[in-house]
């Protein structure tokens, strides 16, 4: 019984650690700043030029909006790292990137049930 | 993923996977002036806020067609929309860059609800992005440097909850909000264990 506690508090525990994390492009550092989502306590930064708005993708990753060459760079949600450019400087004619956003998904909508793999 | 475009003021569409150019989802010269944020509101349609001219502008979601000026200029006192974001009940709420404000609108209609934030609540100065967070609170970006927390059903000023590091922030965003159990969940949990324990005890 004290073990069954035991391994009981330890997933309840790893749950509640895996916590919300706040983004929040510093466009006057040229920083991605990283906070505990709970706490407000910062947590670390990821060089960034110009960063003006942030959304979160359907993969959790966050995805930040260039404002002066117009791109858009994806950083893990998890972590803070950078993944690349996402959406090249320019790209379809994008000037100065600004707001962003997903479309929300609408699969779920649809009803369809996907293939067990 | 729409990706907006200020200074010619359209509205970008891209592959959400690869990040490719799909198309102009909102082009220029129709009422929109100087697109800022966009959100995706609970009908699915897309509303950008106007900076130039004010307003919100509603749009179809799926074809980019405009629908109306969901906000019409200077409503409740409006002045630069920046962040644009629907609350746990249902409106929308925009931050008024120019006079320190959220304001409140009827998530429906439009029409102008409350100065939900009080024009400088908690230091509150040029709010630009804005989103609901842990405990459906309201998390500001101020210009003061910091990130500020509101009740997110009274819109009563909490406290300072980020500042380190920070320097005129932009947009903010949370994950991993789904990942902590609410109280409820592990009340259930808990209540569950128990009467597993009863069931156990009596086998």
């Amino acid at each position: 019984m004290k073990m069954r506690t035991a391994v009981l508090f330890l997933m309840v525990s790893a749950v509640m650690q895996a916590g919300p994390i706040l983004f929040v492009p510093s466009n006057g550092s040229n920083y991605l700043n990283v906070y505990n989502g709970s706490t407000g306590a910062y947590v670390g930064d990821t060089a960034v030029s110009n960063p003006v708005d942030i959304a979160v993708g359907p993969n959790g990753n966050v995805y930040v909006t260039d404002g002066s060459i117009g791109s858009v760079i994806e950083y893990s949600g998890t972590t803070g790292a950078s993944l690349g450019t996402f959406v090249s400087a320019g790209s379809g004619g994008l000037l100065n990137g600004a707001g962003a956003d997903f479309r929300p998904q609408r699969e779920s909508l649809r009803g369809e049930r996907q293939p067990v793999q | 993923m729409v990706n907006d475009n200020p200074f010619n003021s359209s509205v970008l569409e891209f592959n959400g996977t690869t990040g490719a150019y799909l198309e102009t989802f909102v082009s220029t010269g129709g009422a929109l002036g100087y697109a800022d944020f966009l959100t995706f509101g609970p009908n699915g349609n897309l509303y950008v806020a106007d900076a130039l001219n004010n307003q919100v502008l509603e749009y179809n979601g799926t074809t980019g067609a405009f629908l109306t000026t969901f906000v019409t200029t200077g409503s409740g006192g409006l002045s630069s929309p920046e962040g644009i974001v629907f609350g746990p009940n249902g409106n929308l709420f925009v931050a008024s860059l120019y006079n320190n404000q959220v304001l409140e609108y009827n998530g429906a209609t439009g029409a102008f609800s409350e100065a939900f934030v009080a024009s400088g609540s908690g230091g509150l100065e040029f709010p630009d992005g804005i989103e609901f967070g842990p405990g459906n609170n309201l998390f500001v970006a101020s210009n003061s440097n910091q990130v500020l927390e509101y009740n997110g059903s009274t819109g009563a000023y909490i406290g300072v909850f980020a500042s380190a590091s920070l320097s005129n922030p932009g947009g903010l965003a949370f994950t991993g909000l789904s990942a902590a159990p609410e109280p409820g969940t592990l009340l259930m949990l808990g209540c569950g264990l128990v009467a597993l324990g009863a069931v156990r005890r009596r086998l």
